[in-house]
């Protein structure tokens, strides 16, 4: 066991610090964790390069987020200025380059809109192939999820006939998947799965069992399912696993309700200001809604809104400033320039 | 009418071959349309009481139950043992599965609700459609003041069953002594209601009490305890951060062991993960809290040790009852020592706010509402006082019960509030003197000399069976007699670089 794994969790926390370079205060990074649909994390995800880690960690709790981050800067890995921006030392620097290699292996802004889903009926899959080939019909199933409970019932139906064909297939999927990660991330993947009179191992257990925190347990098995989920994507040999994606949709980073809503009356030709009146929302959530979209769609007509001197301008001040804060940028162009329009410049500054 | 054979009905629809004590009795007087009191041992099988009812009685069967984990488990189980069309109703079901559930009632056998979801009005509504057929009120010693889980919810069922249009009731309980018994009749208003008593005591359980110096003690002796005797084994504890930590430092002690712990604090799938392990065998020993336990049906289990007591006698009878559910011989032990005593006070001084909490509470509001400062909602008064949630809910209640909170709004007036005060104080004080005798009782009964099975059983009933092995320590119990049979094999270690053949056991491909 190296060091890499051992710290795992500090290492995306250091790696998201060091990419966003005191821009932003320590809540971003969890939030961004943590997966909000809120319009900043999802901009903050994309202008920093983190999006990979965007939602890997749903269920983290805000304290044990805290705590971790108060031991690296008590390591002086870390500082905190004043308005709360995190700023990486040199310590934490050569810290981070020493682990990077093992921070490899999330695509969670990619995968976000699946990965729940793919992992319930994937685990719920193998409980209940693995017992019913044992002629074992009646089990507590892992997973309460509608969705996902519907989706084995229909996919068992289908192959319950085949019951060995299927687990040899899974068996040849899971092992070949599993290969592209180290023994020990693979182990820890395997001794998660429930089946037959073998439930799977709380996070508690796998970290005793492999003497690692409970954060880095979890964020070793995420890193197995969106492996799984990357191979099956651009590799044909896995049939049995493409099969737990169907009817999810994969996108880049998710557009929030509202914010589609907002996109199809922009579909139907209408204005900023109609839109407005519509929705009955304020102006300033309108424009949140059209800098996510800008961000999703492939076709934004950002020139309805900038022109190319204002882009211009703001491209400018990026470039000699060396910076995506707002304020900062707000302070150095022409004052008749919007937040509005600087963020939606460096959407497009992005694209 | 039609004659139905109950122990095949029993075979076809829950596989047992044979009724327990108790059971088939209270079942016919239930199909019969009576109105039944219940009082069965724990571990006993309770459930199919009613269970059983739900699959035979042409209509619905609708089940009160005071713990909502307790009763989501239950459906869980139904389930799985292929009972499908039931489902449990409480306020933690989201939104949209409670709409589609409140649409469709009329597809289900068999409707766990918790009291508080049953109080609403607009669910009565829901319910009046449905043709009901037996109402059950589970736990129902949590309808009496005097039972140890007093929830003053239960004390409106029978306002519920009024508005029902009187369904035949069915109250069962594991715990009631007769003033409980009489209680639960008198509330429930059905004065006519038979009674079907059957004695609480467990002859193939065995009680220890072993008073140590210290904490490190009562970890030696379980160490010592559980290293000679590879049985499940359950340790209650009262405090989720020392079951924790207990487990942690039993793993490093009894390192060929499969030891893990639970506590109402765990996520539920986490939890669930450690349920079944247990189940399956896959871990021996548990240190757990209160929060384990109920609607386990482990029947092999061999030693419930207790590191921290609970607060009363029916509790402690409760969790030593997950024991030997089959029959076995299994024992109960106990280990305390002198300072054991503060620490249950302070906890039963805890589940009950001081009066100057509450009086501060009603003086935050007054300013509140005069400075026009926006209120936290009833619901949310523990926030807001950062007193426990027990202590929180006793406010809300007495809150409620003069009018001061409706519809978890506030309605307080200076007025008001000095009417009502007195009576506050006054039921405070009898609560606390309840609960300060409940512990007493419990303690006087651990330091007895006397016959440990005697004396337990005692405000329940007249007279106990015969125990089928050892009796209790102070009738001299020998540990090199007891030979439980051992249930573990030595797990084989493994190592990462093997997870191939692990995946290939878990795939059901060993053969290969």
């Amino acid at each position: 066991m190296g060091g890499g794994v051992r710290m795992l969790f500090q290492g995306i926390l250091m790696d998201c610090f060091q990419k966003i370079n005191q821009e932003r205060t320590s809540s971003s990074v969890y939030n961004l964790l943590i997966g909000k649909k809120a319009i900043q994390t999802i901009q903050d995800a994309r202008f920093y390069h983190i999006a990979d880690y965007y939602g890997i960690y749903p269920g983290l709790a805000k304290d044990d987020y805290r705590i971790q981050l108060n031991q690296l800067i008590e390591l002086d890995y870390l500082r905190e200025d004043n308005e709360k921006k995190i700023q990486i030392t040199k310590k934490g620097k050569s810290w981070l380059a020493s682990c990077k290699t093992n921070l490899d292996g999330f695509a969670g802004a990619k995968y976000a809109n699946v990965m729940e889903t793919f992992k319930q009926r994937l685990l719920l899959f193998i409980q209940t192939i693995t017992n019913t080939s044992k002629k074992q019909y009646l089990f507590i199933p892992i997973s309460d999820n509608h969705e996902a409970e519907q989706f084995v019932k229909g996919f068992y139906k289908q192959y319950k006939q085949r019951s060995k064909e299927v687990l040899q297939q899974l068996y040849k999927e899971l092992e070949k998947a599993l290969s592209g990660l180290t023994d020990l991330e693979a182990s820890m993947f395997v001794d998660r799965i429930t089946s037959y009179y073998s439930y799977g191992s709380s996070l508690q257990q796998l970290s005793q069992d492999y003497q690692l925190s409970i954060q880095d347990c979890f964020l070793i098995l995420q890193k197995g399912f969106y492996r799984l989920l990357r191979v099956q994507e651009h590799d044909n040999d896995y049939l049995m696993l493409k099969h737990f994606t169907k009817n999810l949709y994969i996108s880049d980073t998710p557009l929030s309700q509202t914010a589609q809503h907002t996109l199809r009356l922009l579909q139907k030709k209408h204005s900023f200001k109609e839109i407005v009146q519509i929705r009955r929302l304020k102006a300033n959530t309108i424009q949140d809604h059209l800098v996510e979209i800008a961000m999703h769609e492939m076709e934004f007509p950002f020139f309805d809104y900038l022109n190319s001197t204002i882009y211009e301008e703001i491209k400018e001040v990026v470039h000699s400033k060396q910076s995506y804060r707002l304020k900062e940028i707000k302070n150095n162009v022409n004052p008749d320039i919007s937040y509005f329009q600087i963020r939606l410049a460096l959407v497009l500054y992005n694209k | 009418m039609r004659i139905i054979h109950l122990e095949e009905a029993l075979y076809r629809h829950f596989n047992y071959d044979f009724f327990r004590q108790g059971q088939k009795e209270i079942i016919s007087d239930v199909l019969c349309g009576k109105d039944v009191l219940g009082v069965l041992p724990t571990g006993s099988g309770k459930s199919i009481c009613y269970q059983l009812p739900a699959k035979l009685l042409d209509g619905i069967t609708i089940v009160v139950s005071p713990l909502i984990s307790l009763m989501i488990d239950q459906v869980k189980e139904l389930k799985a043992a292929g009972f499908k069309d039931v489902i449990a109703l409480n306020s933690f079901l989201p939104f949209m599965e409670q709409q589609r559930a409140l649409n469709n009632l009329d597809s289900y056998r068999l409707i766990y609700v918790s009291p508080e979801w049953l109080q609403k009005r607009k669910h009565q509504n829901y319910l009046k459609q449905l043709p009901i057929k037996l109402f059950v009120v589970d736990e129902a010693h949590c309808i009496s003041q005097w039972g140890h889980e007093f929830r003053p919810d239960y004390q409106r069922l029978h306002e519920v069953i009024e508005a029902l249009n009187h369904p035949p009731v069915l109250a069962l309980s594991a715990t009631a002594t007769p003033d409980v018994q009489t209680d639960i009749i008198h509330s429930l208003n059905k004065p006519d209601m038979k009674r079907h008593i059957y004695p609480m005591d467990r002859n193939n359980i065995a009680f220890c009490v072993e008073e140590v110096e210290n904490d490190q003690e009562k970890l030696d002796r379980i160490v010592e305890m559980t290293k000679s005797y590879f049985i499940p084994v359950l340790i209650y504890f009262t405090s989720r951060q020392i079951a924790e930590e207990t487990a942690l430092s039993l793993s490093v002690k009894l390192p060929k062991r499969n030891i893990a712990y639970y506590h109402g604090g765990m996520e539920a799938s986490e939890r669930l993960r450690i349920q079944q392990q247990f189940m399956n065998n896959q871990i021996d020993i548990i240190c757990c809290t209160s929060a384990f336990g109920m609607g386990i049906n482990k029947s092999d289990i061999r030693l419930v040790v207790h590191y921290h007591l609970p607060l009363q006698i029916e509790s402690y009878i409760q969790e030593v009852g997950r024991a030997g559910r089959d029959g076995e011989s299994s024992v109960g032990v106990i280990l305390y020592h002198k300072g054991d005593f503060r620490l249950s006070a302070n906890m039963v001084k805890n589940e009950l706010p001081s009066m100057e909490v509450i009086d501060r509470l009603i003086t935050t509001i007054l300013t509140c509402q005069s400075t026009q400062v926006d209120l936290p909602s009833p619901e949310q008064l523990h926030i807001l006082l950062d007193i426990n949630e027990g202590a929180a809910r006793f406010i809300q209640r007495q809150l409620q019960k003069y009018g001061l909170i409706k519809d978890n709004e506030w309605f307080i007036d200076e007025k008001k509030w000095k009417q009502v005060r007195e009576s506050i104080v006054q039921y405070l004080e009898k609560r606390q003197l309840y609960k300060n005798d409940k512990l007493n009782e419990l303690y006087r009964w651990v330091q007895t000399g006397d016959c440990l099975r005697k004396t337990l059983y005692q405000p329940f009933q007249d007279g106990f069976g015969d125990p089928t092995d050892q009796c209790c320590s102070n009738c001299g119990f020998d540990w090199n007699k007891w030979v439980p049979e051992s249930l573990f094999k030595i797990p084989e270690a493994s190592s990462p670089i093997n997870w191939r053949k692990k995946l290939q056991k878990v795939l059901n491909m060993e053969e290969v």
